[in-house]
């Protein structure tokens, strides 16, 4: 993810500890079968956030003021599944790809 | 990639954070739901979709996005709307009572409230973007036309 936080917004309202939103990006694209580039999305939607206003019109509320933090994206990518992997070890390198 | 989707939701609902995924195509909901199912007792998933998504295994693999909901339709409430596209085999899977396909809510405006009458009071949304008729959603793996139209969707 080149982007790394959501919509833009300040730095006091992306921060995990204090945001009640997390949003997960998983840019995957392993098993679509007619048009390609569904891991393309994630980028694309925070690129959109980005020029986005961030008042909400109908429910009359800045839904960023909760805090949205935007999480590692999960880009595990070898095989739909991996039931054969240990768990442990699987663990591992989700824990190796994270900073928190 | 369903496990390590399932351990990175897991890990911030633990936290009590609102957790929202975006994807990358369908098959990503198998480990989203199954964190939800983790934490949420009698856990409804409703499905905004075009495609029933019920297949059991579809070109030799369980987590292919044509298997999305089928876990989900085993294990949760699940709720389908706006589907309009799918193969007979599914049809032994879904559940017509609590299926809302595209044609039938074109003509009918019940279907909301009945859907709503339908869910417990955990709900976990999973929205395909092809539920959207292919003139407003076109850029998707498998876009559908036929319904169904922006702001009626959202109303609801």
């Amino acid at each position: 993810m080149q982007t790394k936080s959501y919509a833009g917004i300040p730095e006091e309202f992306s921060k995990l500890e204090t945001s009640k939103i997390v949003l997960i990006p998983v840019p995957y694209d392993g098993t679509s079968t007619f048009q390609k580039g569904a891991d393309k999305g994630p980028e694309a939607f925070l690129h959109a956030s980005e020029n986005m206003e961030l008042y909400d019109i109908e429910t009359e509320t800045e839904v960023y003021k909760q805090g949205v933090f935007l999480a590692e994206a999960v880009t595990e990518a070898s095989s739909p599944k991996r039931w054969w992997m240990p768990y442990t070890k699987r663990l591992n390198a989700i824990l190796k790809r994270t900073s928190l | 990639m369903v496990d390590a989707v399932h351990q990175a939701t897991k890990r911030y609902i633990k936290k009590n954070k609102f957790v929202t995924i975006f994807g990358g195509e369908h098959s990503i909901s198998i480990g989203t739901i199954r964190a939800f199912r983790d934490y949420y007792t009698s856990l409804t998933v409703l499905q905004l979709d075009a495609h029933a998504d019920l297949r059991k295994e579809y070109q030799g693999s369980k987590c292919n996005h044509a298997c999305a909901v089928y876990e989900a339709s085993r294990t949760t409430n699940l709720i389908q709307v706006g589907i309009r596209s799918m193969d007979v085999i599914e049809t032994t899977v879904l559940d017509k009572e609590k299926t809302y396909f595209a044609h039938e809510m074109a003509l009918d405006d019940t279907w909301m409230d009945s859907a709503i009458d339908q869910m417990t009071d955990n709900v976990f949304i999973t929205i395909d973007l092809d539920v959207f008729d292919h003139s407003i959603m076109p850029s998707t793996g498998t876009p559908s036309q036929e319904a169904y139209f922006g702001m009626k969707l959202w109303n609801f």
